[in-house]
């Protein structure tokens, strides 16, 4: 791993003469590049936006000779310092290599350059008639290949799985200037290694990816949603239980507990009776024949909810939405300053991991507004506080590392969406000779340690 | 202290500047970072570096239309244009003070600016910022209207109330036709219409330029205007004047601000259930640019659709907001040029409903395409 806390002037020349517009070394522009949603930072010698896989190649091959530290960066929502400098180094910005190359009716995949838009390629899928599910809640403001690096999940992952589930391709430039393809268009190859899907979720520690060829499906005609209230947490795991006995398969299933129904109350007019407690909200989709009568089956399930409401389409459903969508800007009646968990746990653990964190919380002074994708038993642990109390600060970062070593005894996931980054304590979850073994595959892509150091395991 | 960016990234999607480069410090985000730690209220006190203060943020920061999509869709409702204005006001730059005296001073003089501009050969001002200017200017001088698309008159009239018209700097130097044409459409709908000649400026481009001062007075004297008028209801054809007399309430008495917020009306919005008849010389196919100003709720775009089928391709902000005209022309008319490639491309007529969007499209769009207020092409039905 390199120490260096500079260029030399002779590096800065090169780069300038040999990359022009694509490099930038000017203080203000450096700053931007010096953190992300993890609000960290570090500090960057350079930003490198390269405009394709050849010339990237160029610039690793240089990296490595010049032992040059590489961060390679999306859009920069990563929520672990997943894009932070954690040495000095060059941030390669993949922004200006957004084209999407082909959307393919007959192949039924996408070719596209990493640093695509998740929201805008889901829309020119939709324009075809085709469907690109990964949905993290932030798919607005990513990038596909941050998506792929970080094996975003969203909502839908209950049906439909997550990003690495439609990868079927990767290209990428490793350290050392290598261009390496691996995978293809075809949804089912199991030639060699699936080196492919070994890049998801490898917070750019392997190679920077510079093409993608994703897996589509058809768009759903239609989807429906049910917003549906119980007395406590309990109730609604219960009911949600039911509804996968009875063999329904939602696309989303998200669940509030009662202090994400205290703050929706403090922070504007719900329409649910004072004896709702907790939240269920599920969306079902499929096409315009199926969802009304899918619709009957969910609710036939869901009448032993307090309350309950309804919407066929997305208009109908958007009022159900934007009563979830309220939580995160509601939350701060809590406290000015946030840290998030996205932890995961088996499904059936849900319930017992959640009441288990605010035992934690509560020890500590802390309200926990727990919220998230109940299908996956993924948890959104959110702790508010105030920043400028040192007291507050304090118990709310103990209580973030209590969570940390309680949902790993319930056979959980420190992280189910965000990625390790360079925050999260791996060594926690990874025994070592598993971590070593990790350690090692990196080694074979980068043996000199040039990318993304000391991030993700 | 204010909590600040928390760089979740939603807002390069929708930045129209961003869209133009692609790289993160032209984002709003990337402004954030960058003025935030320099802001009294934002910054959390600690030394900013030499290198990162505000003579060297500036050129990056100021690069922003003042389209306020980024707020919309911000978690946290965080305005950068707002926070380059309180910038700006903190770190007054002779630009400002031209701008100023462009908007309040010379504005008699803007027919003349655009009849020297016609003098100019295109071919002297093909690009960059001297372009922008010229073609902006150029676009002061206005083309003949053409015989009416869309005949308006009202299915019943309104119970008479008065109404004042603002017709915005724009409109008063060199479009009056416009604020004549308003009159009638008000007229034959059973207002009774007040003369607003002694309305100035709407200062929300003085805003944007941080010049609050001078911004203050401008309202302060359209506020005396209407109460000497009797506080009757205002109306205005142009979405930017809306935007920021709709900014007014906030600097007012409680009362009076209630009753200004109610009473101030884009003029489509007061022509209220209208019978719309398309006549033989509207156009097939007509482009429509929303103005970014109307935040979200454009009231013309359902009245023209009454009569015209219109199309409005992929919504770009047309670069005209803020002061970017001044702080960067090349830019401003490049987004400009983005915009109108984006719009349909069989629409060589396009429309809008906000005097800085017409006069900005007009001077880009070249010889195939015509950009108009939509008054242009309105007439009361006889
Ligand atoms: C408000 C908010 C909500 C969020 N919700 C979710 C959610 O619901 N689900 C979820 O999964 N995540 C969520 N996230 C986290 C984040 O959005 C995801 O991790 C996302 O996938 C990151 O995409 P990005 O383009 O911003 O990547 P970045 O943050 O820029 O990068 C992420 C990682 O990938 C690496 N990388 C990026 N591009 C490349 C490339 N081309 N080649 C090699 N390495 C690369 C970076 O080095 C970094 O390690 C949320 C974040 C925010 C701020
Ligand atoms: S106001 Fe418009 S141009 Fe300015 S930063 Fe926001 S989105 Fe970009
Ligand atoms: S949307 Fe708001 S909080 Fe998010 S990056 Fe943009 S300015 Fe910052």
């Amino acid at each position: 791993m390199s120490t260096r806390t500079s260029l030399s002037d002779e590096q800065g020349r090169f780069l300038a003469d040999t990359f022009g517009d694509a490099i930038s070394l000017a203080p203000e522009v450096l700053r931007v590049y010096a953190s992300d949603a993890s609000l960290k930072t570090g500090t960057v010698l350079a930003v490198y936006r390269p405009r394709n896989a050849e010339e990237l190649s160029r610039f690793m091959r240089w990296a490595q000779q010049e032992n040059v530290t590489v961060h390679p960066r999306g859009r920069g929502t990563s929520l672990s310092g997943g894009c932070v400098p954690t040495v000095p180094g060059i941030v390669v910005s993949m922004l200006g290599m957004d084209r999407i190359i082909e959307i393919s009716d007959t192949d039924f995949v996408a070719v596209v350059e990493p640093g695509v838009n998740t929201a805008d390629l889901q829309a020119e899928c939709a324009k075809k008639g085709l469907f690109y599910p990964p949905d993290p809640a932030s798919s607005k403001a990513t990038s596909v290949g941050g998506n792929v690096m970080t094996c975003a999940g969203g909502l839908r992952a209950v049906k439909y799985g997550v990003t690495r589930d439609y990868v079927l391709g990767v290209e990428a430039v490793l350290p050392g200037g290598d261009i390496v393809r691996f995978g293809g268009r075809c949804h089912k190859d199991v030639m060699g290694l699936d080196m492919a899907r070994l890049f998801v979720g490898s917070e750019g520690t392997l190679g920077i990816v510079t093409k993608l060829c994703l897996k589509l499906l058809p768009l759903p005609e239609l989807s429906a949603s049910v917003l549906a209230g119980y007395a406590s947490l309990d109730d609604a795991m219960q009911s949600m239980a039911r509804v996968f006995r009875a063999g329904i398969l939602p696309c989303a299933v998200e669940f509030m507990n009662e202090t994400v129904l205290e703050v929706l109350t403090r922070t504007g007019e719900v329409p649910w009776p004072d004896t709702v407690r907790s939240l269920l909200l599920f969306q079902i989709d499929g096409s315009s024949d199926s969802v009304p009568h899918d619709m009957e089956r969910l609710c036939r399930q869901l009448d032993d909810a307090l309350w309950r409401i309804q919407g066929l389409g997305r208009e109908e459903e958007a009022r159900l939405w934007a009563i979830r969508r309220r939580i995160s800007a509601g939350s701060y009646v809590l406290g000015p300053d946030r840290i998030g968990g996205d932890m995961a746990v088996p499904r059936g653990s849900l319930l017992a991991a959640l009441r288990r964190f605010e035992e934690i919380a509560h020890a500590n002074g802390k309200r926990l507004i727990g919220f998230g994708h109940a299908g996956d038993g993924n948890i959104h642990a959110n702790l508010h506080y105030d920043a400028s109390d040192p007291d507050d600060a304090a118990r709310t970062q103990r209580t973030h590392r209590e969570l940390d070593r309680a949902v790993l005894e319930f056979g959980g996931s420190l992280s189910g969406e965000h990625g390790a980054g360079c925050l999260k304590d791996v060594s926690l979850q990874i025994p070592p000779r598993e971590r070593e073994l990790m350690q090692a595959v990196r080694r074979v892509f980068d043996p000199t340690g040039i990318l993304n150091p000391g991030k993700a395991y | 202290m204010k909590r600040g960016c928390t760089q979740c990234g939603e807002c390069l999607r929708v930045c129209p500047v961003y869209a133009m480069f692609r790289r993160e410090e032209y984002a709003p985000k990337g402004k954030r970072i960058l003025m935030e730690p320099l802001d009294p209220e934002f910054g959390n006190g600690q030394p900013v570096p030499d290198e990162l203060v505000w003579e060297r943020v500036r050129k990056l920061s100021r690069l922003c239309a003042g389209c306020g999509r980024c707020a919309r869709v911000c978690a946290r409702k965080l305005s950068t244009a707002e926070l380059l204005a309180d910038a700006r006001s903190r770190n007054p730059h002779w630009t400002q003070f031209m701008w100023q005296m462009w908007i309040r001073a010379m504005g008699r003089l803007w027919p003349m600016a655009g009849r020297m501009a016609m003098l100019i050969p295109r071919g002297l001002s093909k690009s960059g910022d001297f372009a922008g200017l010229v073609n902006m200017a150029r676009a002061l001088v206005a083309r003949p209207a053409p015989s009416p698309w869309l005949r308006l008159a009202p299915s019943k009239r309104v119970s008479p109330q008065r109404v004042m018209i603002f017709s915005g700097c724009t409109a008063q130097y060199a479009r009056p036709a416009w604020s004549a044409k308003a009159a009638r459409l008000l007229h034959c709908w059973g207002y009774e219409v007040v003369a607003g000649d002694a309305f100035v400026c709407c200062g929300g481009t003085l805003h944007h330029a941080g010049a609050y001062k001078a911004e203050a007075g401008v309202r302060e004297h359209n506020l005396r205007v209407w109460k000497e008028a009797g506080k009757p209801l205002v109306a205005t054809f142009c979405a930017s004047c809306l935007h920021s007399l709709r900014s007014y309430g906030g600097h007012m008495e409680e009362e009076d601000a209630v009753l200004w917020q109610e009473r101030v009306f884009p003029l489509s919005r007061l022509l209220a259930d209208p019978v719309v008849t398309r006549t033989a010389d509207a156009p097939g196919q007509v482009g429509y640019h929303e103005p970014c100003h109307w935040d979200g709720q454009d009231w013309d775009m359902p009245l023209l659709a009454h009569g015209l089928a219109l199309g409005k391709g992929k919504g770009l902000c047309c670069g005209m907001g803020g002061i970017l005209k001044m702080s960067d022309a090349g830019l401003s008319a490049a987004m400009a040029r983005a915009c109108l490639a984006s719009m349909p491309s069989d629409a060589e007529e396009i429309l809008t409903g906000c005097s800085g969007c017409v006069l900005q499209l007009a001077g880009e769009a070249g010889d195939k395409r015509t950009v108009r207020h939509w008054l242009d092409v309105c007439d009361i039905a006889d």
